[in-house]
């Protein structure tokens, strides 16, 4: 009798120990769904008290890719300076000098030859010739041009590129406009009161309408800088002036988009 | 635990003992349960008002679709654009097929299709005119929702998108104009920000050749270029009559790539229904120079000034928001740099701009205003 009170009191005890265990089991799983719930709820919760408080308005713009243009020597090679030392290929007489430089412009867009000159002397003449014939960088050709390591040659077209004065006095004479005249550039370059020497002002010269910078038939090639085509031409500057001429002057060649 | 579950009653002093022992314990055990239990209930319960607020607001937002901005009674003050003389720009015909902004991009050489293709565009942006209009001092309002209405534009307040043509470049600048009307007075200081977000566009041609599908997509996780844009893009909060620019916008480039400017705005001596007019003055610099020298035609600043100094020194801090390099960087800009110096930040200064301009095709601004004040 005494050891089936006993074995009923075991049992009794393990029945009270396998309740504790389920309900301990019970109450981990409640607390691990009520965990997630809370950490669904305030993401959810956070998301919209963040929506709740914020005004917008918008724009929009388009970008433009900037336009390159670079001004270069034969083959494309970097450009200094455009050297009027004499070369065998320039002609001198008695009478006058004639010199011929080539130079190259790249450009990702139409641009605009600009020649400006101060005009110590009498009559020199500027001309531009486009080299319009498939014959860039040649081993012959009509005029050579040094890249710095070997010469390049190349045959100009027959006819000028046509252009005109911005600011030439009418007549023969190629002499600035001066100051406080109609038609005068001089306040583009000299503050008031500025004493300029007659043949100190300069003339400028430009290009009737811009250079197509992707004409066809044209000495072009197309480049790839970065993602941005450039494409590239030839030109032939030719100088002229009278040998009886003893003066100096300042010639600058620009180009611009 | 199970402590009213028992119903065998103690029969000794030694069970009671043993009784009261078990019973301690529970209670113990109980108490830390409860305590642990507690703190999730209590975590549920303030997710469940946050979701409480959020959900009148969004039905808030709903109700006000169709009604007078008024019904937007939660809101502390209004972000908003004029409406009577402003358009959208190059949104004008919202991104419909055709659309200016399509004709732009192609016009703008972003899209460049032959003769004969047609081009289907995706993905860009499609603004809407807000539907929540509010009159405050005798003028009309378009209201910003969160989702985000279309700013007005106008010849005055744009960013190069205000004519067909118009556009971002280097040498543009321009100023962009919206407004906080306050619904209560003294609202004290209020949190803005202006975000740019760049997209590229890319083209694909089908196997016939003849259709073109152009899609706009946020370039991200393009670090040089998002450094450039923030470097090239300035954005000043002030400009005087002598074109002074002041209280530049410090960039903030964010991990998807889009650039924050944040600024805050005193409004401690607004007043309610009285609209405030906030001007933002934003310029690409032609060229680097202009960073450096001021006073000449295309300078950012005027005169030497306190401003001149702190871009400056930013912009040595900063060398890869505002150069390209194909070398060594150049030694810190200044007004008396070498030559050599100079040319190198002059031709980075040119290849960051071809960069910018060549990885994006247009750019997404956001002005952004979170009202602290709740609803």
């Amino acid at each position: 009798m005494r050891e089936e009170e006993k074995k009923a009191e075991n049992q009794e005890e393990n029945k009270e120990e396998a309740i504790a265990l389920q309900n301990r089991r019970f109450q981990k799983r409640v607390t691990l769904v009520v965990l997630l719930c809370a950490l669904v709820l305030a993401v959810i919760g956070i998301t919209f008290a963040w929506f709740k408080n914020v005004q917008q308005l918008h724009t929009v713009s388009l970008i433009q890719t900037p336009s390159r243009i670079i001004l270069s020597g034969a083959n494309r090679s970097e450009l200094q300076k455009l050297s009027l030392e004499l070369t065998p290929d320039d002609t001198k007489d008695e009478d006058s000098v004639t010199l011929r430089r080539v130079f190259c412009v790249e450009s990702s867009a139409d641009y605009w030859i600009e020649l400006v000159n101060t005009t110590n002397i009498p009559n020199m003449e500027m001309k531009l010739y486009p080299v319009t014939a498939a014959n860039s960088d040649k081993s012959s050709g009509q005029i050579g041009a040094s890249d710095g390591v070997g010469t390049f040659y190349y045959t100009p077209d027959a006819d000028t590129i046509p252009g005109s004065y911005l600011n030439k006095i009418a007549g023969e004479n190629k002499i600035a406009i001066q100051a406080g005249q109609p038609g005068t550039l001089h306040d583009e370059n000299y503050v008031a009161g500025d004493a300029v020497e007659l043949h100190a002002e300069p003339l400028y010269w430009r290009t009737d309408a811009q250079m197509e910078y992707d004409k066809a038939n044209y000495s072009r090639q197309e480049t790839e800088e970065g993602q941005t085509n450039l494409y590239y031409r030839y030109y032939v500057l030719e100088l002229s002036w009278d040998t009886s001429a003893q003066e100096t002057d300042m010639i600058y060649l620009m180009v611009s988009l | 635990m199970g402590l009213l579950q028992h119903d065998d009653v103690p029969k000794s002093a030694e069970e009671h003992r043993q009784r009261a022992e078990e019973l301690r314990n529970e209670v113990k055990t109980l108490r830390r349960t409860f305590l642990k239990t507690g703190v999730f209930v209590l975590a549920a319960l303030v997710a469940l008002v946050l979701i409480a607020l959020g959900w009148f607001v969004n039905n808030n937002k709903v109700t006000a679709a169709g009604m007078t901005a008024n019904a937007q009674a939660h809101y502390a003050f209004y972000l908003a654009t004029e409406k009577p003389v402003g358009h959208q720009g190059v949104f004008d015909d919202n991104g419909s097929a055709g659309s200016l902004l399509e004709r732009s991009l192609i016009g703008a050489k972003r899209v460049e299709p032959e003769a004969g293709q047609t081009v289907t565009f995706e993905n860009l942006p499609k603004l809407k005119v807000g539907p929540h209009e509010y009159e405050a001092d005798g003028r009309t309002f378009i209201v910003a929702d969160a989702d985000g209405v279309s700013l007005m534009v106008n010849a005055t307040s744009h960013v190069g998108n205000d004519t067909e043509d118009g556009f971002l470049a280097p040498g543009s600048k321009g100023a962009v104009t919206f407004y906080i009307i306050p619904l209560e007075d003294d609202l004290g200081d209020v949190d803005l920000t202006l975000s740019l977000a760049a997209y590229g566009i890319t083209s694909t041609v089908d196997e016939s050749g003849q259709n073109v599908t152009a899609t706009g997509a946020l370039i991200t996780g393009d670090d040089q270029f998002t450094k450039l844009l923030s470097g090239h893009m300035l954005i000043f909060k002030g400009k005087d009559a002598d074109g002074n620019y002041s209280d530049r916008l410090m960039p903030v480039i964010k991990g998807d790539g889009t650039i924050s400017y944040p600024f805050k705005m005193p409004g401690g001596s607004w007043q309610a229904d009285k609209p405030v007019e906030i001007t933002l003055y934003w310029l690409w610099p032609h060229r680097f120079d202009n960073y450096v020298y001021p006073g000449q035609p295309e300078s950012v600043f005027r005169s030497d000034c306190e401003e001149q100094r702190a871009l400056l020194t930013w912009v040595n801090q900063n060398k890869d928001h505002i150069l390209v390099t194909t070398g060594d960087l150049p030694g810190d800009a200044s007004a008396d740099m070498s030559n050599a110096d100079q040319v190198k930040w002059s031709s980075g200064y040119n290849r960051g701009d071809q960069l910018i301009g060549n990885t994006a095709g247009y750019c997404v601004w956001t002005i952004n205003a979170a009202d602290e004040s709740g609803s």
